[in-house]
């Protein structure tokens, strides 16, 4: 498999009162055709402005791309006039959000809304626009897509919403769509539903998915591949199930062992961090994770460690593993 | 052993052996919110949002509560304490009548009941400091002097984490942890016996949500505290719980022990919501079982049972008849008709 969409030492900067910071910090990886990638982070670790800068839709002022290129094939997407954008978003690259009220129009209804970006991607008459858009809920799984073509979306459930964003997304035939935490909003019966549509989804359309998601285990047994980001930057890299199962970074096996995992140890208590998440800002000089790290050595402060081998596909930015330590405990 | 009067000091009812019956017990609690006239087009329409739940929570145990958004378990949580009035049903704390309480005697049992809610941000006032804050209930009872509140004060920050330098500070110069913390020693402040937590850490970061769940099962072993945690969270409800209660569109639909609930759920909206949990896997795995549609409005529940069009196990008559939360087998409650049979002859 190719890479379909590469991203070379991202730079995003974010304004604020006390002055620019980086959220975004040399941040590079690349999605495969047809693969799911999860990329998974805390609140402030970067990973939604990760998603925005590689659809061009980081919101300027406050934030800035500063640095960095994102390819797509051939084309470095930070390199093109805003014009041209409008032929990559929503037909080869398209995106869904955790709230489905932004992506969508509350005054023109389903149908219209699906329609309107089958008219502007393919060109197509009105009527073949209208059954494409009830064509695109079938797909979604929404029953009686018809009559609800002819809904506004305030009059569907969140669930109901998020399937008509997804109608909308992939109705352009995208081939990369980024998921930024389309499920968090949603009750487990419902999320179980999206999770396992667009697993579907993925399949029939050959589709690749970069997915957002604060939850590590919510990709397990559908991501490929999973990068895992702290502060910034990408900590850790490798096969979903390596990653899970043998953390080769202190800051996703600590995260880890801090998630109740229903195994009956009951009342235990859990593994914690301490501290909290360091503010864009006020990152330490050295890794970000080496305050709350249980590890850490006294190069840790020094100086960020590089992403260093970790294994066949699998990278992480520790130095535990140049001192050719075990990086689990 | 504890006299009818008022405990001079807190906690006093733990020392009340476990026989004396539950903490709190709840019979038949009802919720009904009005509609606005006009609102959907239903005049005089209700929110079904508790519809007649019965439960107990037993001394220094913790009962899960969990169920998906919209099934009332913030609502029953909050009506069990009379944060908000009941519709109708019957709750009673040590005996004494929740619903019936009046003036003094209401506020003194307000005292042993207290309440941690999920976005600390939200529930704190912005323009208190952290002293005033925790401070504020001994105030509203008026108890100790301002020098023994101030160090009462201290003593709670402490415990919960936080330390003396915090006192003069306001919400907004804390963390989301933090604040929690102290909306923590806030409940903690008049010394209850019971807390309600709603959500608790659920608007918490994971590396943050383990401290403070650690704390509350550590301030429950050192104060023999008994909570019911509402959350909707499976996976965190079966780390904290001893028991664990399943809501769906205002009932409850399963209550067993934790361990039997999680190993074999009976009512089919557990079994679906277990299997909808997101958990570790091997390799490339599909859900096992899992429900179509979402929950249907409470202002017009389904007939019969309330689960009945989403479940994969209906029977005929679950369209029809109302299952009543009944024992099952292993000392288990379950609202089915799936059990009928099993319940009916465990009556004889």
């Amino acid at each position: 498999m190719g890479a379909l969409l590469e991203v070379h030492d991202l730079q995003t900067q974010l304004a604020t009162p006390s002055g620019s910071v980086r959220v975004v910090d040399g941040v590079s990886f690349a999605v495969h055709t047809g693969e799911v990638l999860g990329l998974v982070g805390e609140s402030g670790s970067g990973k939604t402005l990760t998603a925005l800068s590689i659809m061009r839709l980081v919101p300027n002022p406050p934030a800035r791309i500063v640095g960095g290129r994102i390819l797509f094939g051939d084309v470095d997407l930070l390199a093109l006039p805003e014009g041209a954008l409008r032929h990559v978003r929503g037909r080869a690259i398209a995106m869904v959000f955790q709230e489905p009220m932004t992506s969508l129009n509350p005054v023109l209804t389903i149908g219209e809304q699906i329609a309107e970006v089958v008219r502007v991607h393919e060109g197509s008459g009105r009527a073949a626009a209208r059954n494409r858009a009830v064509e695109m809920l079938r797909r979604v799984r929404i029953p009686d897509p018809e009559r609800r073509a002819r809904e506004y979306p305030h009059q569907l459930s969140g669930g109901m919403r998020q399937r008509a964003m997804l109608a909308m997304a992939l109705a352009g035939r995208p081939r990369l769509l980024i998921a930024d935490e389309p499920t968090t909003a949603l009750d487990v019966t419902v999320q179980a539903q999206i999770v396992e549509l667009l697993r579907d989804l993925q399949a029939e359309l050959e589709l690749a998915i970069l997915w957002i998601t604060h939850d590590l285990v919510l990709l397990s047994g559908f991501a490929s591949r999973l990068l895992v980001m702290y502060a910034g930057r990408i900590v850790e890299e490798g096969p979903a199930g390596e990653v899970l199962h043998a953390p080769r970074h202190p800051y996703t096996e600590a995260l880890l062992r801090a998630m109740p995992q229903g195994n009956g140890a009951g009342r235990a208590p859990l593994e914690t961090i301490p501290g909290a998440v360091p503010e864009p800002g006020a990152l330490p000089p050295g890794c970000a994770f080496a305050p709350r790290c249980s590890r850490v050595m006294e190069r840790c402060h020094a100086g960020p460690p590089p992403p260093l081998p970790a294994g066949p596909g699998r990278r992480s930015r520790c130095y535990l593993l140049e001192a050719g330590m075990r990086t689990e405990a | 052993m504890r006299t009818e009067s008022a405990p001079l000091t807190p906690h006093a009812s733990r020392l009340t052996p476990a026989a004396a019956g539950p903490l709190l017990e709840a019979r038949g609690v009802i919720k009904h919110y009005p509609v606005r006239a006009g609102f959907f087009g239903h005049a005089g329409a209700v929110v079904q949002a508790v519809d007649g739940v019965s439960l107990a929570v037993r001394r220094g145990e913790t009962l899960g509560l969990v169920g998906e958004s919209g099934c009332g378990k913030s609502t029953l949580g909050r009506t069990l304490v009379r944060l908000l009035e009941p519709t109708a049903g019957e709750v009673t704390f040590d005996g004494q009548p929740v619903f019936r309480l009046q003036g003094q005697a209401l506020r003194a049992m307000r005292r042993r009941m207290q309440f941690i809610f999920q976005d600390p941000a939200a529930s704190l006032d912005p323009r208190m400091t952290a002293e005033a804050i925790v401070a504020e209930g001994l105030v509203i009872h008026r108890i100790g002097t301002a020098a023994e509140r101030r160090a009462k004060v201290r003593e709670l920050l402490e415990q919960v984490g936080l330390a003396a330098a915090h006192l003069g500070r306001y919400p907004h110069e804390f963390s989301g942890g933090q604040r929690q913390r102290l909306g923590i020693a806030r409940a903690l402040a008049l010394g209850p016996e019971l807390v309600i937590c709603d959500e608790p850490v659920s608007a918490l970061d994971v590396s943050v949500q383990a401290q403070v769940v650690n704390l509350l099962l550590d301030l429950q072993r050192r104060y023999g505290l008994t909570y019911l945690f509402i959350a909707h969270d499976l996976r965190l409800v079966q780390h904290v719980s001893d028991r664990v209660a399943v809501m769906y569109l205002g009932r409850l639909v399963e209550l067993a022990d934790r361990d039997a609930l999680y190993r074999e759920p009976l009512h089919p909206y557990t079994q679906a919501l277990l299997a909808a949990v997101p958990r570790l896997e091997r390799g490339t795995t599909r859900l096992r079982l899992f429900v179509e549609g979402e929950p249907p409005s409470p202002i017009a529940p389904p007939s019969g049972c309330r689960f009945h069009p989403r479940c994969p196990k209906r029977l005929d008559r679950c369209e029809r008849e109302d299952p009543a939360l009944r024992p099952a087998p292993g000392g288990r409650m379950v609202a089915c008709h799936l059990y009928d049979e099993a319940a009916t002859s465990n009556e004889r």
